[in-house]
């Protein structure tokens, strides 16, 4: 009797484990298959709402790009260089050197040759002191901001202040832009009414090759890491995405690009500068203050790539880093908590938040334990049941192998980034090992971070950063 | 609008037949680009040189068009502007005809860049742009443009200014 | 539970599709590469071989091709009509004057618009919103493509009908075009960019035109639309001088009693009455300034006020000077930098309070408020004041 109930008991946790995996993959999968057939249309009708006319007017939006920079000083004159170089009628930049211990602010003073002038503006949002603000007479559209260090968060709050504009585009310094990009995420804001935030899809510039400050080639990175994280962010990044913005629920914009509509997030009151998330709290804040008062607001995604940003290329840094977006996903959810299962923030509350608690954040966590639980019934005997472990392979491996797959050449097929079929072959190849090691490495890198985020430790994973000088 | 990506679409067909070659062709580097045979009456001993720097295909390919057919230059074309002021320093062409958009360097940057330089003494520079901004014109003649194109013009007319220019000089 | 055959079946059985899947995706993508690449070749080729065509047409350098020797050269691949129009439009960017003309004729060429009616009918939402382009760009439009472009435009779904709307600008009938604009404005998922960009295809910009259009845009005010989209329809008439209905908006701003929807579209009055110079609104748009009211609504004011002029108005603008929030004192200041009399007139005022100062009792407590405000302006001003030296935009 005993024995059985055991039985029964181990057969209910296999059946939760193949069911979880199941499910999981199939909303993946039919989130890429969506995603696909939505790309496609999207890019088929992308020219009704080229803004033409629109620009002859003087009735569009100006936009400020904000680049906070920490110790950027490789990179920070190439980045401004190139940001120089948009397409769009009006647009400014704003460099917020983050109190960098390196020479960033001297090279670009020296560079764009600019002079100490004072801006007269309000503090509408905190942040840490600015000790002076530079422009140049021959760069009338760069303001470089130089301020006391106080994080990423609080360089954008800067920056937001002492933008003039309707919309404000943050980005990471090293973060590379397509030249048409402001045209393009503008589009977004033409299609849906009330737009306050929009994101486009990053991808990863590793292995790309410029010249003259133009992306000539795109290749996949050379190094391992790098090649299995442009499979994560096609993945994760283009269909992910897609597919939350189709249901209006995007709860993610990249830090390393994001465009928002100035008054709403001083409405918000900026990005908030104690958390490691801040790029995704200030989303669920944007949700949830939107949702709270009634007032119409959408969140968009921009189903094409128009940002290259460098990925980390040593197990180090990249661990770091995936340890510190857990933490701020479960920083942000936990700030948030208000929200979840609340019928009052609609489908967010009731769907999003709880899908983001349970397969985002404690995804994981039944990963891991399903892991774990596969060891054991292998290792020990009177476990061993090899109906479930041939089962476990398929629906959790090969399945997950089956979708990054799809995502790799869907994404070929949508958009031939990629300058060589070589790149895409090898792409595919790293979609089988994306799921046979990285992703349980990355579970428990994921993991980690919870627990972090449990014990509270907040402080910032560093990158060690190469520069993209040619 | 052309992105630095769907330049690679192109690059990337020739690539499969000459992979050096093809992409110096597509960005107009070499001599014998396909672009400046267009429109006939090309010169066997070229003795004066023009430089049309515009990253947008369809108009450097017009205004190759218009200048080669009216003026006994040769004329060679960019697209890029790092690249055409590295080629302008390395053969001083006597006119350079110079959009303000472009990828790398600027068409006022490059401009500053020529007229703080002695050797371009000689050399003329017509700024073309979409823009009809009044303020961009001015800037432009600050810097000592010595002609301003709005985008779109009228190929006569072109034609016209251009000729103006080089007899001037001539 | 689990039946061991039934695993291991579907495990061999995932693998398998994996693999077909992996080889097929595969080949498949390779395929559509090639494919891409043959005709990325192929419109190279051909943009190659009609750019030197067109040019020559429509410099009439070569008096023996006509319009239809042209059309003639190009197979009726569908492609091709799509590489051909792209072509020719891409040219009508870059060209004016009479070869632009020339090629316009091209566009109209029946070919081109039987083949456009044809896609118009169909039943995918592609097609109709290639068509709705090409009569867009085109303007030939028969009876039978405008009521359907009129039945399009009335679709449900956003993009479609936005480009019909856009199409139906092209139409030679007045009314059609007004109505079209004002159907689509009486929807609600309209943005304020798209109203922006119809009114500017809307508004053809040709003098014999201005009057019909003006009276539109003042029709368009007094139907119900929203508040916003009536807002850039405003701002559209201030910023392209419509000075004929200024009397007309400033009436209209009379008659709007303030509420938070109505918020943009009362400083688009002002910002437009300004921009027409229609003095006569002084004192109802002084009523807006005052203390407390919404801020936007108070900065285009301010705009406006400025750009009047006068003593009176100045010396209104300045003796706000010292009360107001930071945002609409930073534009009273920087709105005295526009000349020299204005910066003097600004610093005679200045003198004054300070010179006032005496006369206040040194121990109050508002003492110190008042000196903290007064140095914030000056700081404004001396930064704005180094502004113009430099000459920031």
């Amino acid at each position: 009797m005993l024995m059985l109930d055991g039985f029964s008991v181990f057969n209910i946790i296999e059946q939760f484990i193949l069911g979880y995996f199941l499910t999981v993959n199939t909303v993946y999968l039919a989130l890429v298959v969506g995603a696909l057939i939505y790309v496609r249309k999207q890019l088929l009708h992308s020219n009704v709402v080229e803004a033409d006319a629109l620009f002859k007017t003087e009735l569009f939006k100006s936009i400020s790009i904000l680049v906070p920079a920490y110790n950027e000083a490789d990179n920070i004159v190439e980045s401004v260089e190139s940001l120089l170089k948009l397409e769009y009628p009006e647009y400014h930049i704003i460099v917020i050197n983050d109190g960098s211990t390196d020479d960033t602010l001297q090279r670009l003073i020296n560079h764009f040759d600019l002079i100490k002038t004072d801006i007269y503006f309000e503090e509408q949002i905190e942040h840490k002191h600015i000790r002076d603000t530079y422009r140049s007479p021959d760069t009338p559209m760069l303001t470089v901001v130089d301020k006391e260090n106080g994080g990423k968060a609080d360089a954008l709050n800067a920056g937001i202040n002492i933008a003039e504009t309707d919309l404000v585009c943050s980005i990471d310094a090293d973060s590379i832009l397509e030249q048409d990009v402001l045209k393009k995420l503008i589009q977004t804001f033409i299609e849906h009414k009330n737009t306050v935030a929009a994101g486009g899809v990053v991808r990863v510039i590793n292995g790309c090759k410029m010249k003259n400050r133009e992306i000539k080639e795109i290749h996949v990175p050379q190094n391992f890491w790098g090649r299995l994280q442009s499979v994560e962010y096609i993945r994760a990044f283009l269909f992910g995405r897609v597919g939350w913005d189709y249901f209006k629920s995007l709860l993610i914009v990249s830090g390393a690009f994001g465009i928002f509509d100035r008054r709403a997030v001083i409405k918000v009151g900026g990005y908030l500068t104690d958390t490691v998330g801040e790029d995704i709290e200030l989303i669920v804040r944007l949700h949830s203050y939107h949702l709270r008062n009634n007032e119409d607001y959408q969140i968009r995604f921009l189903p094409e790539p128009i940002c290259w940003t460098e990925v980390p290329t040593d197990y180090k840094s990249l661990r770091n880093q995936r340890n510190r977006w857990h933490r701020g996903l479960a920083d942000s959810l936990w700030r948030h908590k208000y929200m979840l299962f609340n019928p009052f923030y609609k489908h967010i509350g009731m769907f999003v938040m709880p899908f983001f608690l349970l397969f985002e954040l404690f995804g994981p966590v039944v990963n891991l334990l399903s892991y774990a639980y596969l060891i054991i019934a292998i290792s020990i005997p009177s476990l061993f049941n090899l109906t479930f472990i041939l089962l476990f392979l398929a629906v959790s491996i090969i399945y997950g192998m089956i979708v990054s797959l799809i995502a790799v050449l869907a994404e070929e097929i949508a958009f031939k980034t990629y300058s060589d079929f070589k790149d895409v072959a090898i792409l595919s190849l790293y979609s089988f090992l994306e799921n046979l090691g990285y992703r349980q490495i990355h579970s428990w890198w994921q993991f980690k971070g919870l627990i972090d985020f449990l014990k509270g430790k907040k402080s910032w994973g560093k990158m060690i950063r190469k520069g993209f000088k040619e | 609008m052309k992105t630095a990506i769907n330049n690679i679409d192109g690059k990337k067909q020739e690539a499969v037949m000459k992979k050096i070659d093809s992409y110096r062709k597509l960005a107009g580097v070499a001599k014998n680009s396909p672009e400046k045979g267009m429109g006939g009456g090309q010169p066997t001993t070229p003795k004066r040189e023009i430089l049309v720097v515009d990253d947008d295909d369809l108009s450097r390919k017009l205004i190759n068009r218009l200048v080669s057919k009216e003026f006994d230059y040769e004329i060679v074309s960019k697209a890029n502007g790092i690249e055409a002021l590295e080629y302008a320093q390395e053969h001083i062409p006597q006119l350079i005809i110079l959009d303000l958009m472009l990828p790398g360097m600027n068409g006022f940057e490059i401009l500053k860049k020529i007229r703080g330089d002695k050797r371009f003494d000689q050399t003329k520079v017509v700024l073309v742009s979409a823009k009809s901004r009044s303020e961009d014109i001015e800037r432009g003649f600050d810097l000592t443009a010595d002609e301003y194109i709005t985008k779109p013009f009228q190929p006569k007319e072109f034609a016209a200014r251009i000729r103006k220019l080089l007899t001037k000089a001539a | 539970m689990f039946d061991f055959n039934i695993a291991l079946q579907s495990l061999i059985g995932i693998t398998v599709s994996l693999v077909f899947l992996f080889f097929f995706l595969l080949g498949y993508t390779f395929w559509t590469r090639q494919k891409q690449q043959y005709w990325d070749k192929y419109e190279q080729k051909f943009r190659d071989h009609f750019f030197s065509l067109l040019l020559d047409f429509a410099e009439q350098s070569n008096p023996q091709l006509s319009v239809d020797g042209i059309i003639k050269k190009i197979s009726k691949r569908s492609k091709d009509y799509a590489f051909f129009l792209k072509l020719l439009n891409e040219l009508d960017d870059i060209l004016d004057g009479t070869e632009r003309e020339r090629l316009a004729k091209l566009i109209e060429h029946p070919i081109f618009t039987s083949f456009y009616r044809e896609k118009l009918f169909e039943r995918s939402t592609d097609s109709k919103i290639y068509a709705c382009l090409y009569f867009q760009n085109s303007g030939n439009i028969d009876n039978r493509v405008l009521a359907k472009l009129i039945t399009v435009s009335k679709s449900r779904k956003l993009k479609l009908a936005f480009a019909a709307t856009k199409a139906l600008q092209s139409a030679n009938d007045w009314t059609v075009r007004k109505n079209a604009l004002l159907r689509f404005f009486r929807r609600d998922d309209i943005s304020e960019l798209m109203v922006a960009e119809l009114l500017h295809i809307f508004d053809s910009g040709l003098a014999e035109d201005r009057e019909r259009v003006s009276e539109a845009l003042k029709d368009l005010l007094l139907k119900e639309i929203d508040p916003h989209s009536k807002h850039i329809i405003v701002r559209y008439m201030g910023y392209q001088q419509f000075y004929e209905s200024s009397e007309f908006l400033y009436q209209y701003l009379k008659r709007i009693h303030f509420s938070p929807q109505k918020a943009s579209l009362i400083l688009g009055l002002i910002i437009a009455l300004g921009e027409l110079y229609h003095t006569e609104a002084v004192e109802l748009i002084k009523s807006y300034c005052g203390k407390g009211g919404n801020i936007p609504i108070r900065l285009a004011a301010v705009k406006t006020l400025s750009t009047f002029g006068g003593s009176e108005n100045l010396t209104f603008l300045l003796n706000h000077l010292s009360e107001v929030e930071f945002p609409i004192r930073k534009a009273i200041i920087y709105e005295f930098m526009e000349d020299k009399d204005r910066i003097t007139l600004l610093t005679a005022f200045i003198n004054e309070t300070l010179q006032s100062l005496s006369k206040i009792d040194q121990t109050s407590e508002q003492l110190n408020s008042y000196l903290d405000k007064i140095l914030d302006i000056t700081t404004g001003i001396k930064i704005a004041l180094n502004h113009r030296l430099n000459a920031y935009a």
